[in-house]
């Protein structure tokens, strides 16, 4: 018998003391969404979830997060690179500047994002004079949605800049590469992976974003009703459809099951 | 360097024609100040324990470190003036082959090979490539990514990568320190011929003797940051002036005295400071040889050496004295015990204090 595999085996053997909350707390977190299945009316969900409601809901939130997916690239990206690479006391304050927006209720996030952006906000004026509207549009979504998914992006993207170093980018500048193509050939490609962990984050929690959305977006069928939104409605609005609001969530339960059990196998697939 | 410096082992002009680096940088409790010049074509071996700045300098001469003062130039070219100037690694034409080989994993092996030439946007880079990689005997590899290769197959991968971007300079960090014995003298050859084919100016960082024996013509001993000896490689490695430099060739440097030892010639007594013999011509026997030049000594350690043992014998109050030993004749020697060492006259070279005086204050 080989070391590893006696260190495997202690490994296998956790004390109950472990054991005990580890299966309680994943009961926590299962038995709620495994809650779901039976409340489900089976035989119309198709039909719910083919109604225009939802039909228009999953639309406008499949647009609104893949917008928002793309800002938090634009903006996010080049942060988590300024942050990688400050000096640690600067990196310090910038890291907990972009998590600030993971930790506050994102209720808070949307009375922030309407002081800046609403009729009376900072912004409101200069949008006026200039004909935008943002607040309770579908830009206002989008907005929200970034606000809250950015910090995913960026605190998985710098990891694996400061995991990848500083010695490829070395190497690729005494071979003659200038900063942009370093950057452009060596240093995202590196850190695809992380990038592409950051996206998939970013864009399960820019789809689930509720309460800033609310504040800023408003809840207008087929205007500014996301999939959250029409949840929420469908389940305290009228009370009248309530499988409406069973269906969707089991949709997004879903869609967010398989998207984070399929980018560990593809980055699996990639490390081989 | 300024005019009136003296040439530091170098021809005068060398320092001016080819790559000349005169810079001091602190970092924390380490300081490096040195003042080294490689003529153009020519190679410097950069020897030195670990900690001694070898990889600093390199770093500097590449232009990813900036010195606190001081200047590189190449070729008449000022490429940094600390603190103001520095002309980025990419406009340097300087290669930089470190101890691990860093291929790009995103890449396969030719596009790995052919990143420099892309980069300095050569024309057909992809061809430049393969030409290298068939040099280096790895064309067959151009479609693999580097994953899969062994450390010898990356280690030629990097240094064809890193002659494909046509530098003028190749810095080398200790290229074969991450091989196995098999691979690193074969890379060692090849490394050597490449390097004598390109005709590049070369800067090799190395902390075996070997590597600077084959492929330099100067050498240059780093200490603490500071360069000890300098000078061509025939004469820093077959008579070092330092025990430092004595004890990293292995070579015997003791003072005047040690041992009741004699040389068979050399400068009148009075003038002699020390005295110089090689580890092959000590013998070690456990009774009292008869006639000079035999003392009495402890043995140390024993370690494997080519052929025989290399026995490192200490003396109290003395430095130590390294001794090679055939295997057959080892007898009872085993740490610890009392023997008897002996030095033939005509094999202990004499160095006058004047020698002494020139190599112990360094630049």
């Amino acid at each position: 018998m080989t070391g590893a595999h006696d260190a495997e085996r202690a490994r296998q053997r956790l004390p109950l003391g472990v054991l005990v909350p580890a299966v309680l707390g994943l009961v926590l977190l299962v038995v709620p969404l495994l809650a779901l299945l039976p409340r489900v009316d089976w035989s119309t969900l198709p039909a719910t979830l083919l109604s225009p409601t939802a039909r228009d809901a999953v639309w406008l939130s499949v647009r609104t997060a893949a917008a928002a997916v793309v800002c938090c690239l634009a903006l996010g990206v080049p942060l988590a690179l300024l942050t990688a690479r400050a000096s640690p006391r600067v990196a310090a304050v910038l890291r907990a500047v972009v998590t600030l927006p993971l930790v506050l209720p994102p209720l808070v996030g949307g009375v922030a994002l309407l002081s800046v952006v609403g009729r009376t906000g900072l912004l409101g004026g200069v949008l006026d004079t200039l004909g935008v509207t943002v607040a309770f549009t579908p830009w206002a979504i989008v907005l929200a949605q970034t606000f809250v998914a950015m910090p995913f992006l960026v605190i998985a993207l710098e990891g694996s800049l400061r995991a990848v170093g500083a010695r490829y980018e070395a190497v690729a500048a005494t071979l003659g590469a200038r900063r942009l193509t370093v950057l452009r050939r060596v240093t995202l490609p590196l850190v695809a992976p992380g990038l592409l962990a950051g996206v998939v984050l970013a864009f399960t929690r820019a789809i689930g974003e509720f309460g800033a959305t609310a504040l800023v977006a408003g809840n207008r069928p087929g205007v500014t009703q996301t999939v959250p939104m029409a949840i929420y409605t469908a389940y305290n609005g009228t009370g009248v459809a309530r499988d409406t609001a069973l269906a969707l969530s089991l949709l997004l339960v879903a869609v967010a099951l398989v998207i984070l059990l399929l980018v560990p196998a593809a980055r699996r697939r990639e490390a081989l | 360097m300024t005019a009136g410096d003296a040439p530091t082992g170098l021809a005068p002009q060398a320092a001016g024609e080819g790559l000349a680096a005169d810079v001091r940088l602190r970092r924390g409790g380490f300081t490096l100040d040195v003042d080294l010049a490689v003529p153009p074509g020519g190679t410097l071996a950069l020897l030195g324990p670990n900690g001694s700045g070898k990889s600093t300098v390199l770093g500097v001469l590449a232009g990813l470190l900036v010195p606190d003062t001081g200047t590189v130039v190449w070729r008449g070219r000022t490429l940094t003036r600390a603190p103001d100037l520095l002309v980025p690694p990419a406009e340097r034409r300087i290669g930089l082959l470190g101890q691990e080989p860093l291929l790009f994993p995103h890449l396969s092996v030719l596009d790995n090979v052919a990143f420099g030439p892309r980069s300095r946007r050569l024309p057909d880079a992809a061809a430049r490539a393969t030409r290298w990689l068939e040099r280096l005997g790895v064309a067959h590899l151009a479609q693999r990514r580097p994953r899969g290769l062994s450390g010898g197959q990356a280690a030629r991968v990097a240094l064809a990568r890193a002659l494909a971007a046509e530098p003028e300079v190749l810095l080398l960090d200790e290229p074969l320190a991450s091989l196995d014995a098999v691979a690193a003298p074969e890379l060692r050859h090849l490394l050597a011929e490449t390097l004598r084919d390109a005709g590049l100016t070369t800067v090799l960082v190395s902390h075996d003797v070997l590597d600077a024996a084959l492929v330099a013509d100067h050498v240059a001993v780093l200490r603490e940051g500071r360069v000890v000896e300098h000078g061509p490689r025939a004469e820093v490695l077959g008579a070092p002036r330092t025990e430092f430099t004595a004890a990293f060739v292995g070579v015997n440097l003791v003072p005047v005295g040690f041992g009741g030892l004699r040389p068979a010639a050399g400068p009148p007594a009075a003038a002699v400071a020390r005295l110089r013999f090689r580890p092959a011509a000590v013998t070690v026997s456990e009774q009292r040889p008869g006639g000079d030049n035999t003392w009495e000594a402890t043995v140390r350690w024993l370690e494997p050496a080519t052929g025989g043992v290399r026995v490192r014998l200490a003396t109290p109050g003395q430095p130590d004295v390294l001794a090679d030993v055939d295997a057959a004749a080892l007898g009872h020697l085993r740490p610890g015990a009392r023997v008897w060492a002996h030095v033939p006259a005509e094999s202990v070279q004499a160095l006058g204090r004047g020698e002494q005086a020139a190599c112990e204050s360094p630049t």
